[in-house]
């Protein structure tokens, strides 16, 4: 728990039960001084009664002109008779809260009257007649138990407000030293809460600075971390700034250049549209005009064989035959290439197609070349196909005729066609016992004007496995071929099945080779 | 048949071509009467009788006309076009002969009316079959349209 909050707890609790002591303590003390000041004063009180009585004794007159009756005292009588009762008046008014007194003064009341009415009497003819006095004369003997009664009563009044006093002077003295040890508890608590309070304040103020001094320590140990932390943080800072400068500078760089890409993409674009015409032109230029020439050469070759054949030597003739077969080969190329451009052109429209079907008339097209040899044909059953009729039943036309013309000098030609399932697709392959080719080479196989086998081998225009991946390519799918000299060859493609969105599948880069 | 008429009209710039084409045809003894044009407006010329040809009668026209369609000045396309888009000329069997195995030829050729379309061969011995089988279809086989065909057509539709 937080320290501070801890003391002001322990603080506010321990500074309300010394409130508590201190309150005690100096109500005790009020208490007591109170008391002591209303003993004192009831002490005093009872020794006024003392002196009143005393007063009262004092007022002899009376009992002098009882006893002696001496006439000539009437007057000093009458002031201390009403002096008398004045102050018994006073006595009785003092004694008020003593019942015993009370009735003492009770009792004395009705006898003084008594006796001052019946000297009244007696003394008033007197004054008027200024003669007898003496038959009025009360006899001393009479007065004598009065006086007695009187004095009695005194002594009594008297004694019990000695009494009064020594109980009360007693309880006072008690009282004032109660009161003093009250003072001096008081102040004695007072005091050692004070101590005490000093000492834990003190004890306080002493953790305080220890835990203060720790802080400030901690502080200037942080203050230091902080300033490095906070050189740090500015480096990295203007690290930052220089890389978010680097990157707006590369992001305008980059910006700029992919303007400039797609400007050069458009007259690219444009170029490539141009080219495409031109090369449109191109194949439609060959188409007619390469071929005049050829027909040319084959056709007067042709006509001096068939009108001058028999004039010709020997050599001659064969000749002709050479430059005969070049304008057939060149014809062939140009027709191949041809086909090849117009393939590159074409869009395939893909449906579901029977490759068996397809096959068959491959295999019906190609099949003359094969002369009168006798080809042992294995063609499994082939699942539907999503591809372009035209352009699959040339991609088997092609392979066949490969196939036919290696296996020319196999004892016993073997074709096989099959199939497998394959991820996403179905892969197709013509596996022939012919030739083969060395494996090294297979890279070479699909490219334009690539072959591996000397014209004088097996003839060829070396574009017929080029317009086969070129077709599969173009569906999608791969092409590929294994195969060892003298051991046969197997080509196999792939056909992929077509995107569900029914886009065709893009063409693969570097479909175009 | 009157010698004075021709039998073929052979729309061919090649001068090497056009011989090996006359040759083919003579071989076969297909045609006595044969008119080359050497380019598309002499072709027009003949057929609609103007310029050089001025004497000539639309009531006498070739019996087949034998079309290249790479030509100076005009095209065999337009050729095509002005004979099949002609009355007195539409009657007249025309026969494509040409290098060109090219698609979009074929399909404006057969768009435009053309009657055959036949690509030459490289090898001469398949040309001459070619040349002997498609005289013989036009000259022999087929029946002419006879010459009401393009008199009336002079008159105007029927």
């Amino acid at each position: 728990m937080n320290r501070a909050l801890q003391f002001r707890r322990r603080l506010g609790g321990t500074g309300a039960a010394v409130l508590l002591i201190l309150f005690l303590a100096f109500f005790l003390a009020f208490r007591y001084g109170t008391e002591t000041v209303e003993m004192s004063a009831r002490v005093a009180h009872t020794q006024d009664v003392l002196s009143v009585i005393a007063r009262a004794r004092q007022e002899d007159a009376t009992w002098a002109y009882l006893w002696t009756r001496d006439t000539q005292l009437p007057e000093l009588f009458r002031d201390n008779h009403r002096r008398l009762v004045e102050v018994l008046d006073h006595l009785r008014a003092l004694t008020s809260d003593e019942p015993e007194q009370q009735e003492l003064l009770d009792e004395l009341a009705p006898i003084l009257t008594t006796h001052v009415d019946s000297q009244d009497q007696s003394t008033g003819p007197s004054v008027a007649t200024a003669a007898p006095s003496a038959p009025n004369r009360t006899d001393p003997l009479d007065i004598a138990p009065v006086l007695h009664r009187i004095s009695e009563i005194f002594d009594r009044l008297e004694s019990q407000e000695r009494t009064l006093l020594e109980q009360r002077s007693i309880a006072f003295q008690k009282n004032a030293s109660e009161t003093r040890m009250v003072i001096l508890a008081a102040g004695f608590i007072t005091f050692s809460t004070f101590l005490i309070g000093g000492y834990l304040i003190q004890r306080e103020i002493l953790v305080r600075a220890s835990i203060e001094a720790g802080l400030r320590h901690a502080q200037e140990l942080l203050g230091g971390k902080y300033e490095i932390q906070r050189s740090e943080l500015g480096h990295t800072m203007e690290d930052l700034h220089a890389q978010i400068r680097a990157r707006q500078k590369a992001e305008d760089e980059l910006r700029s250049l992919n303007q400039e890409l797609e400007k050069r993409v458009e007259k690219r674009t444009a170029e490539l549209q141009e080219t495409n015409h031109e090369l449109e032109a191109f194949s439609y230029s060959v188409s007619h005009d390469l071929r005049a020439p050829l027909r040319h050469m084959d056709g007067y070759s042709r006509i001096l064989q068939q009108e001058y054949g028999p004039q010709l030597p020997e050599g001659a003739q064969h000749y002709l035959d050479r430059v005969r077969s070049a304008a057939t080969h060149m014809s062939e190329l140009v027709e191949d290439l041809l086909h090849l451009s117009r393939i590159g052109r074409q869009v395939p429209q893909r449906r579901m197609v029977c490759a068996n079907e397809l096959l068959e008339e491959a295999k019906a097209e190609v099949l003359p070349e094969a002369g009168d040899r006798a080809i042992h044909w294995k063609v499994a059953a082939l699942p539907e196909v999503e591809a372009d009729s035209g352009l699959l039943r040339q991609v088997f036309s092609n392979l066949l005729s490969n196939a036919i013309k290696f296996t020319r000098r196999a004892p016993r030609p073997v074709i096989e066609v099959g199939s497998r399932k394959e991820k996403g697709g179905i892969v197709i392959f013509v596996r022939d016992n012919g030739a083969g080719f060395d494996p090294c080479f297979a890279d070479k196989l699909f490219g334009v004007f690539q072959r591996l086998h000397r014209q004088d081998e097996f003839e060829g225009t070396g574009i017929g496995l080029a317009t086969v991946q070129r077709i599969v390519h173009k569906h999608g799918g791969r092409v590929w071929a294994e195969s060892q000299v003298g051991q046969g060859a197997t080509f196999y493609f792939s056909l992929p099945m077509k995107a569900k969105n029914g886009q065709d599948i893009p063409e693969l880069i570097g479909a175009s080779t | 048949m009157n010698p004075q008429e021709y039998e073929i009209l052979l729309v061919e710039d090649d001068p090497a071509d056009a011989e090996l084409t006359v040759l083919s045809l003579r071989k076969e003894r297909l045609a006595n009467h044969i008119e080359i044009a050497r380019d598309g407006a002499e072709a027009l010329d003949f057929l609609f009788c103007r310029g050089a040809y001025a004497g000539r009668s639309f009531e006498r026209p070739p019996r087949l006309v034998l079309l290249d369609l790479k030509l100076p000045r005009v095209s065999g396309h337009e050729v095509l076009r002005a004979i099949k888009a002609d009355e007195r000329t539409r009657a007249i069997p025309v026969v494509v002969l040409t290098s060109s195995n090219q698609e979009r030829d074929l399909v404006e050729c057969y768009h435009l009316g053309v009657n055959s379309y036949i690509q030459k061969p490289v090898d001469l011995l398949k040309f001459q079959e070619v040349v002997r089988q498609f005289g013989m279809y036009w000259l022999m086989v087929n029946h002419e349209p006879p010459a009401t065909a393009f008199t009336a057509a002079s008159r105007g539709p029927q």
